[in-house]
């Protein structure tokens, strides 16, 4: 084993966080920068160029997504049951490779609604301390949406987001989202062009009176210049977005926007594939980082400031690894790292199959479409339904690739034959759905550690989940399914018509979303959350973890938008206070 | 739906293997080119089954004889590179079953999905690949996914003589010799898990195919999960494949002449929508296009 030359800043995980941190401490400080990156370093041009459009290699194969043979997770429903690898790709796929999942994203792009940074407060305070069910252990971030604004605006600017603003100011605006929180200034470019599908949605949603928006997208409509000079080209909507790169760098990512700019610094070294394994620590200081190199050789890396950026499965994992913080412990609700470990909850869905129209699902992008607010979080009265929280509706055309999305088929078609075949040349390009994304509250029953069995290629435990859903999501799913999705699809009037309203236990098998949250919290009381609101570790003040997993619980959207804000707080804190003066940062 | 598997006493396991044997010694039969190899293990029963020896040697010298010696195979004549000729076979049997040529357009044999079967899993898809293959093996509950120790080789291996067996049982003849109503049978009857012929405690599959049946694409509702075993995790495999083959682009080896986009009107690998998505209920009138077609201009001419 080696121990290289010590460096100023080390980054574990090269994705957006890290990309994001690298570039404003490239452009702020003359700090040296090392970053650590599982998996290799692509680029538009050469590795998407005319090669994304390929289902079988991407979408399927997973070209893109973590290595399983070398490193996967272990999963349950409960603690009674054995849990078990997860061998083949299921329901999340996280990336791999510098610009982490990001570079395979869709592109939706969201900021958590206000309240929803002090949601326990906001529910107790509105229904009651009694409303709650007992084994929820959701709890307020110990930041507020005011305090991040400032940073969501400048990921926008970043990133080159395009929607439309519902409130400016507190001024609510037309044609946009009414429920979300104040924004400073608009996108900072307008909604994209969007397919039929998600068109006819918008005109059935606005017939029964919800108030319809564009989707917040990171498919740049127009070409875009960032604040650091990044170019966006236009997005061509081609229809490979999610589990691909982008062939003309129209998706905004770390690679195309904050890591290029970070390596014009000259002070950044990237090295790819290289597997940490383990912070060094006293208990209060970090020294370095442990790490197998290309070739299989550890090598120890040390720093001053150690920035934990991976993905959420990881910077829980490393810090069980590391034997930083108090692991939680279910039984006893004690102990913090692994605790409140949150993931996404679909299920609700309406479906209409039309006789003639003609729908193109192969064009569009990852987020093509319109949504509403009406049935999300805290948006409705909850005091006599049985269940808190909600979900975000919409209707994207994210590009039907015919593998994967051939149908969905009406009920009753046969899945294999000459009648298989007739509905899928009849329905392939007749059907639209419409979705919800429903909040993941945190349970004190769902939580990470590490597994008891089963251990990763170099022999270290890989993370083990145990999770489930509970009656609250069933009930919530089932209401938003009758009071919304129903009459949608009715007014949309397709010839047949299904409303999917029933989820069970979670299941590991298909695909439903890489919204992995929890597990190194956030929060005010270090008795409950992992680290600070700087994302500074309670307990080794020299590391910041920042991640999805910084969030107490998961929210009716995708959570990038929400993880960018927190990385440009976290840089800001850094560059202004803990770099001039380091130390617990408050 | 995930069971426990049955036990098998050590005698059904000694009579499957034995049913295991004997057919196996039939798919020599097919494959054999020396009439004197062949009579050195026949068993008469094999002879006696239609299809058996003698009517293959006659067809393959008829084949012979009337392929002209001057003429060379065309360049793009595939082989294959990990199936024998009894594999490709049955499996191009079952695909031409499972998507099947008829008044709606080509089918899977017209796509090649054989080939591209065999091209993927002669690669690193037919080995572990980058799926997680260590140990403790456990049956787990459906929500836990496939945990089978079997590389992809092995379960098309062991699901076609699995096939294979339940054809002999049922009609005396190889799947790949029944008629297609014949075919047809057994595979619904393996979708159903009625046949025992499956070693079902080596074939266990929920992903092992693509994750398909059309869910995604806006729409966030799991598909209705399950591991299942034996006869109907094979059926789930080889069905996955061939739409897979159907659909995937031509450069994998199948959807020649891109035969299951066109059935579908999905136009493959287009450079941009820009000016046509918002044309709402305009059919695309920009034809059909594979990945090759970009790739191959960045050959050195």
């Amino acid at each position: 084993m080696a121990v290289l030359p010590k460096t100023d800043v080390l980054f574990v995980g090269f994705g957006m966080v890290g990309g994001i941190i690298a570039n404003e401490l490239g452009k702020h400080t003359s700090l040296n920068m090392v970053a650590l990156e599982r998996g290799p370093f692509r680029t538009t041009n050469p590795d998407f160029l005319m090669d994304h459009f390929d289902e079988w290699r991407y979408a399927v194969q997973g070209q893109l997504f973590q290595d399983l043979a070398r490193e996967t997770w272990t999963f349950r429903n409960d603690q009674t049951m054995p849990s078990l690898p997860v061998r083949e790709y299921g329901s999340w796929l996280p990336g791999n490779g510098v610009g982490g999942a990001m570079v395979h994203w869709n592109g939706q792009l969201w900021r958590f609604l206000d309240y929803f940074f002090e949601y326990r407060t906001h529910l107790e305070q509105r229904y009651g301390p009694n409303f709650l069910p007992a084994d929820t252990t959701i709890q307020d971030w110990g930041i507020t949406y005011a305090e991040l604004e400032p940073y969501f605006d400048q990921f926008d600017k970043t990133f080159g987001t395009a929607g439309k603003a519902g409130n400016l100011n507190g001024q609510i605006q037309p044609g946009g989202n009414p429920f979300e929180g104040p924004r400073s200034a608009e996108y900072p470019q307008p909604p994209n062009t969007v397919a039929y599908g998600p068109a006819l949605f918008k005109a059935a949603a606005e017939d029964l009176g919800y108030k319809v928006f564009p989707q917040p997208s990171c498919n740049s409509p127009a070409t875009y210049r960032n604040p650091d000079g990044q170019v966006l080209a236009p997005c061509n909507y081609c229809g490979f977005c999610e589990r691909f790169g982008c062939h003309v760098g129209a998706k905004a990512s770390p690679i195309t926007t904050v890591i290029p700019s970070a390596m014009r610094s000259q002070r950044l070294e990237v090295r790819e594939f290289a597997n940490a394994f383990r912070i060094n620590h006293d208990g209060a200081t970090a020294r370095s980082v442990s790490y197998y190199d290309a070739s299989g050789q550890e090598q120890e890396q040390p720093a001053d400031l150690i920035i934990l950026g991976a993905f959420t499965l990881s910077n829980i994992r490393l810090m069980l690894l590391s034997q930083i913080g108090q692991p939680y412990d279910p039984q006893a609700n004690s102990g913090v790292v692994g605790r409140n470990f949150t993931y996404q909850v679909g299920g609700a869905s309406a479906t209409g199959w039309y006789d003639d129209r003609i729908l193109n699902r192969f064009m569009g992008s990852g987020a093509n479409g319109y949504c509403l607010d009406e049935f999300n979080s805290d948006s409705f009265d909850h005091a006599d339904l049985g269940f808190f929280g909600g979900g975000n509706v919409a209707c994207n055309n994210t590009g039907a690739r015919p593998i994967q999305s051939f149908g969905p088929l009406p009920p009753g078609a046969p899945t294999w034959g000459s009648g298989w075949k007739a509905a899928v040349k009849q329905y392939y390009n007749r059907v639209v759905s419409v979705g919800m994304q429903g909040e993941c509250p945190a349970y004190r029953q769902n939580y990470a550690d590490l597994d008891p069995t089963y251990r990763d290629a170099w022999g270290n435990p890989l993370i083990r989940i145990t999770f489930n859903f509970t009656d609250n999501e069933r009930k919530m799913v089932k209401y938003v399914a009758e009071k919304c999705l129903t009459q949608i699809i009715a007014q949309m009037n397709p010839a047949i018509q299904r409303v999917a309203d029933t989820i069970t236990n979670f299941d590991s098998v298909p695909y439903q979303s890489t919204h992995i949250n929890g597990g190194t919290v956030m929060g005010a009381d270090p008795g409950t959350s992992v680290v600070n609101k700087f994302c500074q570790s309670w307990d080794v003040q020299n590391l910041f973890v920042v991640g999805a997993s910084n969030f107490p619980q998961n929210g009716g959207y995708n959570p990038t938008g929400t993880v960018g804000a927190l990385a440009y707080h976290t840089s800001d804190a850094l560059i202004n206070q803990y770099i001039k003066s380091p130390g617990r940062l408050a | 739906m995930a069971e426990s598997p049955q036990h098998t006493t050590d005698e059904e396991l000694e009579a499957r293997l034995a049913a295991r044997r004997l057919s196996r010694r039939r798919f020599i039969v097919g494959g054999a080119t020396s009439s004197a190899a062949v009579a050195g293990v026949l068993g008469s029963a094999a002879l006696a089954a239609p299809g058996g020896v003698d009517e293959h040697l006659t067809q393959a010298q008829a084949q012979a004889q009337a392929q002209p010696q001057a003429q060379p195979a065309p360049s793009t004549t595939p082989g294959f590179e990990y199936f024998t000729p009894f594999q490709a076979a049955i499996v191009s049997a079952a695909c031409a079953r499972i998507i099947p040529t008829d008044d709606t357009g080509p089918g899977a044999t017209e796509a090649g999905v054989v080939y591209f079967i065999d091209r993927q899993i002669s690669g690193a898809y037919g080995l572990p690949g980058r799926r997680y293959e260590q140990g403790p093996y456990a049956r787990g509950a459906s929500t836990q996914g496939d945990q089978s120790g079997l590389h992809m080789r092995d379960r098309y291996r062991l699901g076609i003589l699995g096939m294979e067996t339940y054809a002999q049982q049922l009609y005396q003849l190889g799947f790949a010799q029944l008629t297609t109503d014949q075919q047809d049978r057994i595979l619904h009857d393996m979708e159903s898990g009625i046949p025992t012929t499956f070693d079902g405690a080596s074939i266990q599959s929920a992903t092992t195919g693509p994750a398909i049946g059309g869910t995604e694409g806006g729409m966030r509702q799991p598909a209705p999960g399950g591991t299942d075993i034996g006869a109907t995790a094979f059926f789930n495999l080889l069905r996955s494949h061939a739409i897979a083959g159907f659909f995937a682009d031509p450069v994998h080896g199948g959807n020649r002449d891109m035969v299951g986009w066109k059935l579908i009107g999905f136009p493959g690998a287009q450079m941009s929508y820009t000016g046509v998505i918002a044309q709402y209920g305009q059919p695309w009138q920009g034809g059909y296009k594979s990945l090759g077609e970009y790739q191959g201009q960045y050959l050195p001419s």
